[in-house]
């Protein structure tokens, strides 16, 4: 049995490692996932490429396994859709403007990511963003609630501390450029504000 | 988690939206949210209270400063897709 280790990453990253050991010709696959939202996007792949699936949870960590099924018919299948997507926030606001609008703006807008069938997977925090992650308050709130359905925060370590911010993230996990940007672009869409 | 049962205080205009925010955030943990769907004659921006009994919503929303048809205390139940919303009256 072949093993894709995807625990700690965020969708749509376990269907990208596990679709790799398909396209290797890996026909028994047991991908390592620790939230319920890539063990549906990984079922629903597998049954996109003629694959059955099945998973057991232990300790918070989901072994999905996938073995090819000789009787799938392909042109049956359903389409894989990847709803992956990623916010790319830069600002404190919704909006140039200085204004106490813009930022009952973004306290709404987290908190209505929180309500939303497909929350975001991924939510970077950059520049004048990362304010928002060193505040205690109905924002950190929101991003805690999103980080429990499966969202994967990330800020901007230098950003942090060119604010002096250094070790005043309340919630994600402090990246680098290249972390940061390699989860934003792994996602089907992105949405900068 | 999402909350299916709290009371929400929607206005007539986004200027008193904020002003009650700066008044009720001094006693209460509250959450401002977009204006439910079920309301319709009020502006975007609503103020979730914490969870409370009516009576301490009512006392809440009688704390602010304003006219009475300038905004309106809402009883919400039940998730997103299902939620039932009435207003409530301070009189």
């Amino acid at each position: 049995m072949f093993v894709v280790d995807a625990r700690g990453q965020a969708c749509p990253k376990p269907v990208l490692m596990t679709k790799a050991a398909v396209q290797s010709g890996q026909e028994a696959i047991q991908t390592l996932v620790d939230n319920t939202t890539a063990v549906q996007n990984l079922t629903r792949f597998a049954a996109s490429v003629g694959y059955t699936c099945s998973h057991e949870e232990k300790d918070g960590i989901y072994t999905v396994t996938l073995e090819k099924d000789p009787n799938a018919d392909l042109q049956k299948a359903p389409a894989y859709e990847d709803t992956s997507w990623a916010v790319f926030c830069t600002e404190n606001r919704i909006g140039s403007a200085e204004n106490e609008l813009g930022h009952n703006l973004i306290q709404m807008y987290f908190y209505t990511l929180t309500q939303m069938d497909t929350p975001p997977s991924v939510v970077a925090f950059m520049n004048e963003g990362v304010e928002l992650v060193c505040q205690p308050g109905q924002i950190v709130d929101s991003l805690k609630a999103l980080m429990e359905k499966g969202t994967r925060v990330v800020v901007c370590g230098t950003c942090l501390n060119y604010y002096d911010l250094s070790d005043k993230a309340l919630c994600g996990t402090v990246s680098n450029m290249y972390e940061i940007l390699e989860a934003v672009t792994a996602c089907g869409k992105m949405m900068k504000i | 988690m999402e909350r299916t049962d709290f009371y929400v205080i929607s206005f007539e205009n986004t200027h008193y939206a904020m002003t009650a925010q700066k008044i009720l955030r001094e006693k209460y943990a509250i959450t401002v949210i977009p204006t439910l769907r079920e309301v319709s004659q009020s502006c975007g921006i609503s103020v979730m209270l914490p969870e409370m009994s009516q009576e301490e919503a009512v006392s809440a929303a009688r704390s602010l400063p304003f006219e009475p048809n300038m905004f309106q205390l809402y009883y919400a139940q039940g998730d997103k897709n299902n939620r039932h919303v009435e207003p409530v009256s301070l009189a």
